[in-house]
């Protein structure tokens, strides 16, 4: 491959030749070069051969060029020059050789001038041959160059992979611009719901901002007849659904208007990964019925692979909603609808917003007693909502990555500055036989490009496999079936950035060199001292900045660290180690009342009570950690809440009698449901600690009731407390706490549930038995969503923990750079000042006056780095604060802990050059001036 | 024959390439490599410095190309031989460095001697 990238730009190089001469010798030129690279890969290994073939590549496009040009007649003592001076002045370089005589047919013409163009040309091939062959001089030098920036455009490009992935690259929908959602909003509360069947039909029919709008509700299906019967997570949806998407079936159609009405509903589309999975891909499935939750429902339509709801990510089937006359009249609380609407042409965000607030107060006007009196109607882009959580991490980490690329480029900057002191006398050279300080500062600014173009080459492969280590951290839903890429835009990315950097990193080593004074360099044989001077400044200054930098990621890293350990030090409020969690849903069609359906959980739970390694077991509505949620409101007998306040709100759970023991919830007063808890007995609730506080702070809150319905209406059902438990956490450890209450399933019975399950062993080991026991009481009945609690948890805690990871990945590589940068400036200070630390030693300073005087140097610039990173860090908590759990931004033992490492990384690093000083011998010191 | 003095000075690398050749018949890789030897590193001919210098010599008469072909190696392959007319060249610039070199000594020659011989 490399060879034959290599020979291809050779072959490239020989078509320039002049005719005449090509037909002479481009083959045996060829053969050269290939018997050349095939020996130099045998004897100094490919990586010197490429440079070779490299260096004999442009030594043809030279000759191509000379032999274009008229003879001249001083040629003889060119071509001499060019042999023998050309080492000691690298700025004199023409092609040694000439062509001697008459000029040949086709042959260079004579007294042609260059054209302009041309000579830019020229000149630029000149600068990069040039850069080329000086990094070529030192490949370890470039090799470590490239290395610290190819980190640096590294990490910059994985991370940008991501923004653009997540944040940048439009939704995979028409027009994606266009589609928004529309919220019930409670602003006492802070809160947006989810909007009303009725609500949908006045969004629908009273408004011209959309010309689609469209609902959709969470399903789930058990579909049996293929197999083992299995849980298919699906959506129902309104018959505009897809149109509003801008989504189209590959097979198929999607939905009719008049198959979304109660009856005429049992039709179904499938997604493409169900479609191959369950049907293996048979397009013949079109039309058969098939069997979800015990109702028969027509295949009309099969979506394409890439094909994924906005809301619902994973679902793998779509049927219609069909909404009931008895759901569009239940009014404006029953909030399960999801709305997704597109805007009409020319139709603006704001006239949309406009329109939705003037409706939500039309209609408060109608039925004042339908509404709280602040409540409205929001509209949101689906692009906010798709960012809306992950925009600030990855903001942060992207700051993180651009501090790590400003280390690695005063970093570079200072090895550059510290080979420009070596280089003074070469350039003073250069200056003195006329060449313009411009050029210079030319010829090193190609120079650093091109380093900064390699680093970027291996910062993209680095990029590369970051990208891929980072996409199973992700959940693929997240990026609605997009994966992460390192596409074109992401790559011009990485372009620019490394071409800035290099311009960067480049700039002030170039101007500090073409500064050089050439009578002073010359000389003082090389050693300016007022140009060493101010070069030493610029490299302690980017020292400085380095560890400024450091110390901002350092302390990122750290606030970033301490809050994830925050986090997992939250008591979930209930014991997570061998519990086995999994949904079941039973099909409606199959058990129509609530007697079959208590009847079928209190046989599973006592089946399941039976197995062996299986020690407790309960059910719950729904199940903390399980992705879902189910709030309500309800009244407190007795308590008003204060005009302006929100009612009493919080989480609401069904649960089995056994669900607070398996789970190891707490139990602070009064009993838990019992088995005699029952529909004929007295309606009864449980309540957690959080709830028993705030509404009776001084009271003992068994015997008191709360109601759901309106408590002021005579049919109110009063739900007595019979007992207080702890409180649990529920969507995540770091979550905001709800109040939380609990019914009894056998006084309020769901045709669903989560089971948790406490095992004695490893809980994913009885997985197999539960299926059985519960497939021993309907053999149809499957089981979905298994996971054990830890890995729910942990799962909870997964983006917290990615961002911890990769913030302490840049600090650490930043801790690196920085140690490494004031190690180079404090040996190449001790290298230097060899002489005066010779005399110091000559006169009676010991060995520890030396090592104080180096230690003092190294430790005032970590010193003054570590200052500006606290003061900047503290500047910049503002933008962290709201990622962090229970940590301050500004938290004084994470900023006294990461200034004491970089401390005492920054002495380490200088410890090594102070006590080379102080091993000097004075008097070879002192000689060696 | 052509007045060699007016060719002379020769460049080092037609001189190394000549000196490499009066050794036997050589190939254009071969060449880069002796001449690299010869001249301990300091001449490093890439391929189109080689071919035109050459080329050049092919015009100045100095070197020939060998009708030699050698069918065990690859047919791209060209020799080239030292031509009577290169041999001498190469000689006339080696007595003119010879000269040269003779002239130099004197003159660096430590003070005590130099004094001796310009009296």
């Amino acid at each position: 491959m490399t060879a034959r990238v290599l020979a291809w730009l050779y072959g490239a190089a020989l078509a320039r030749l002049p005719a005449w001469f090509a037909a002479h010798h481009a083959e045996a030129m060829e053969e050269s070069f290939t018997a050349g690279y095939a020996e130099a890969v045998r004897e100094r290994g490919l990586l010197r051969a490429v440079w070779w073939a490299l260096l004999d590549t442009g030594d043809v496009v030279r000759t191509a060029r000379a032999l274009r040009r008229a003879p001249s007649s001083s040629s003889e003592s060119v071509e001499a020059r060019g042999a023998s001076v050309e080492d000691a002045s690298p700025d004199v370089e023409r092609g040694a050789f000439h062509i001697r005589g008459a000029p040949h047919a086709g042959g260079p013409a004579i007294g042609a001038r260059s054209s302009y163009r041309e000579r830019i040309m020229n000149a630029i091939a000149h600068d990069l041959r040039y850069a080329l062959r000086r990094i070529g001089r030192n490949p370890g030098f470039a090799g470590l160059i490239i290395a610290t920036l190819a980190l640096g455009i590294g990490a910059n490009t994985a991370i940008f992979s991501v923004i653009h992935s997540v944040l940048l690259r439009p939704l995979p929908y028409a027009e994606p611009d266009a589609l928004v959602t529309v919220n019930h909003r409670y602003p006492s509360i802070d809160l947006d719901a989810s909007v009303s069947a009725g609500g949908f039909r006045d969004y629908r029919d009273r408004t011209r901002s959309f010309s689609h709008v469209a609902v959709q509700s969470g399903w789930g299906a058990n579909l049996t007849g293929y197999g083992d019967p299995v849980r298919i997570t699906a959506t129902r949806v309104s018959a505009d659904w897809f149109a509003a998407l801008g989504a189209q079936a590959m097979v198929g159609r999607t939905f009719r208007a008049e198959e979304d009405v109660p009856g005429n509903h049992h039709v179904v589309v499938l997604s493409h990964g169900l479609w191959q999975r369950q049907f293996g891909g048979d397009p013949a499935v079109l039309g058969q019925a098939i069997s979800l939750n015990a109702e028969p429902f027509e295949i009309v339509g099969i979506m394409p692979p890439d094909f994924r709801g906005f809301f619902d990510r994973r679902s793998e089937l779509w049927v219609p909603l069909a909404l009931t006359e008895t759901q569009f009249a239940a009014g404006r609380t029953s909030e399960f609808l999801t709305l997704t609407a597109r805007l009409a042409p020319a139709v603006t965000l704001e006239q949309a917003r406009t329109e939705m607030a003037a409706l939500a107060e039309t209609l408060k006007q109608e039925t004042p007693d339908q509404y709280p009196s602040n409540w409205t109607l929001t509209v949101t882009t689906l692009n906010e909502v798709a960012t809306g959580d992950l925009r600030p991490a990855l903001l942060i980490l992207l700051g993180a990555v651009g501090f790590v690329l400003l280390i690695a480029c005063a970093n570079v900057a200072n090895l550059l500055l510290a080979r420009a002191a070596g280089r003074m006398k070469e350039v003073a050279v250069r200056i003195a036989m006329g060449a313009k300080r411009w050029h210079l500062v030319r010829q090193l600014l190609v120079e650093s490009t091109i380093l900064s173009v390699a680093g970027g080459l291996l910062g993209t492969a680095l990029a590369w496999a970051g990208v891929r280590a980072l996409t199973t951290s992700f959940d693929p839903e997240d990026l609605l079936g997009r994966s992460l890429a390192l596409d074109g835009p992401v790559l011009l990315f990485t372009g620019i950035v490394a071409v800035l950097t290099g311009v960067a990193f480049g700039i002030a080593p170039a101007l500090q060199t073409s500064r050089t004074n050439v009578r002073d360099t010359l000389h003082e044989g090389g050693r300016s001292a007022s140009t060493d001077r101010s070069g030493h400044v610029l490299r302690r200054a980017f020292v400085v900045a380095e560890f400024g930098l450091a110390l901002t990621l350092l302390a990122g890293a750290g606030l970033f660290m301490k809050s994830f350990a925050r986090v997992q030090g939250v008591d979930p409020g209930f014991r997570a180690e061998r519990l086995l969690a999994m949904s079941i849903a039973l099909p409606t069609a199959k058990y129509t009342n609530d007697t079959v359906r208590v009847a079928f959980f209190d046989r599973m739970l006592a089946t399941l009570a039976d197995v062996p390694g299986i020690q407790a077991v309960g059910t719950t509505s729904v199940l903390p950690f399980g992705g879902s949620w189910a709030t309500g409101s309800f009244s407190v007998e007795g308590y008003m809440p204060a005009e302006g306040e929100p009612g009493p709100w919080g989480d609401l759970r069904i649960v089995s009698p056994g669900f607070a023991e398996t789970m190891g919830i707490p139990l602070l007063r009064g009993r838990f449901f019992t088995e005699a808890d029952g529909p004929g007995t007295t309606p009864v609730v449980v309540i957690d600690e959080v709830l028993a506080r705030r509404y009776w702070p001084d009271e003992d809150p068994i015997g008191k009731r709360i109601t759901r319905s309106n408590p002021q209406s005579p049919d109110a059902v009063w739900w007595e407390v019979i007992g207080v438990i702890g409180h649990t956490a529920h969507e995540g450890l770091d979550a905001e706490a709800r109040v939380q209450y609990y019914f009894s399933y056998r006084q309020i019975t769901l045709p669903f549930a989560a089971l948790a399950i406490r095992t004695a062993g490893e809980p994913l080991g009885v997985v197999a038995a539960v299926r059985s026991a519960i497939q021993s009481v309907d053999p149809e009945q499957p089981i979905a969503d298994v996971a054990t609690m830890e890995s729910l948890i942990d799962r909870s805690v997964g983006q917290r923990r990615l961002a911890m990871i990769l913030l302490g990945i840049f600090a650490a590589i930043g801790l690196l750079l920085a140690a490494t940068g004031i190690y180079g400036v404090m040996a190449q200070m001790v290298a230097q000042r060899a002489q005066e630390v010779g005399v110091r030693m000559a006169m009676g300073a010991d060995r520890g006056d030396v090592l104080r005087m180096v230690m003092a140097q190294g430790a005032r610039l970590a010193g003054i780095g570590v200052g500006i990173g606290v003061a900047g860090s503290l500047a910049l908590t503002r933008v962290v604060q709201s990622q962090l759990f229970d940590v301050r931004a500004t938290d004084p033992v994470t900023f006294l802990a990461v200034t004491a490492i970089l401390a005492a990384v920054g002495l380490l690093a200088t410890a090594i050059p102070a006590l080379r000083a102080t091993r000097l011998d004075p008097v070879e010191a002192l000689r060696g001036e | 024959m052509p007045d060699i003095e007016g060719l002379l000075p020769i460049t080092p690398l037609s001189l190394a390439l000549l000196l490499v050749l009066a050794e036997g018949e050589q190939h254009g890789y071969a060449l880069m490599k002796e001449v690299e030897r010869l001249s301990e590193g300091r001449l490093r001919p890439g391929t189109g410095t080689l071919y035109a210098a050459l080329q050049r010599m092919v015009e100045e008469g100095w070197v020939e190309l060998s009708v030699e072909r050698r069918p065990e190696e690859d047919a791209r392959r060209r020799y080239y031989g030292i031509t009577t007319f290169g041999r001498s060249v190469a000689r006339a610039e080696l007595a003119r460095l010879g000269r040269l070199v003779e002239l130099g000594e004197r003159r660096l020659a430590p003070l005590g001697s130099r004094q001796g011989a310009r009296a």
